[in-house]
């Protein structure tokens, strides 16, 4: 996958975030590539996979937690209504 | 980024009884051991003090053989119309806090549900030990960076 944006940074303003990026490279999100004067910086995306299908194992975890509540009301109520 | 959206998972529901069996189902622990562990899992309610500043603790044992612990302190409690709590599920997630708001609809309950994660601040404390578990918001913040550098 490529971005078809590019922003182009002074060395003022990579070095404000400088700190981010280079957290963003050890996790393997960002890779750096150097071409002669410019560092380019490119998104790994297909990385943060294992972070979404964590996101959704944790949200089906409460869901399923809120689905079990809503059974057993509804046996609660049977059990009232018999 | 303080902006709540952005680190809530809200589950919303109209439960079909009334708004007493539901608050009297999510409050009491001989009714939270029927429905807190998924798939009928063995529960153990540990402690379960239901007051403002009272503790809960429920434990849950894992196939290894340790024990999942889920805790923590309710911090408010409108009798029949809201829940704040927080909670920690040792060693998933730290430092959250659970929302739960009831309100009667004749004789349903509509129950919003809300698990708010750590402030922006703690994100960024765990980031600084070099620890990552928000990477969809750091890449947020990366943006808002990058936005604001280059709108100067």
């Amino acid at each position: 996958m490529k971005s078809q944006k590019s922003l182009k940074l002074a060395d003022q303003q990579f070095q404000n975030i400088s700190k981010h990026l280079k957290i963003l490279n050890e996790c393997g999100i960002i890779d750096f590539n150097q071409i002669g004067r410019e560092r380019l910086c490119l998104i790994q995306p297909q990385k943060l996979i294992p972070a979404f299908l964590w996101i959704k194992q944790y949200n089906k975890l409460w869901e399923d937690r809120i689905d079990s509540f809503e059974n057993y009301i509804n046996q609660i109520q049977n059990k009232k209504n018999e | 980024m303080s902006d709540l959206s952005n680190r809530t998972l809200t589950i919303e529901k109209t439960f079909n009884a009334p708004i007493k069996v539901v608050w009297d189902a999510w409050t009491q622990s001989e009714h939270i051991l029927k429905w807190w562990a998924p798939n009928g899992m063995d529960i153990k309610v540990i402690e379960h003090e239901f007051k403002v500043g009272g503790k809960w603790k429920y434990s849950m044992p894992m196939p290894d053989g340790n024990e999942f612990i889920s805790e923590g302190i309710y911090k408010e409690i409108i009798e029949l119309k809201k829940i704040i709590t927080s909670a920690d599920f040792k060693p998933m997630t730290e430092g959250v806090e659970l929302q739960t708001y009831f309100e009667a609809d004749g004789e349903k309950t509509k129950f919003t549900f809300s698990v708010v994660h750590p402030t922006p601040e703690y994100c960024k404390q765990q980031e600084e030990m070099g620890f990552y578990n928000g990477w969809g918001s750091a890449i947020e913040r990366l943006e808002t960076i990058l936005g604001t550098l280059t709108n100067k």
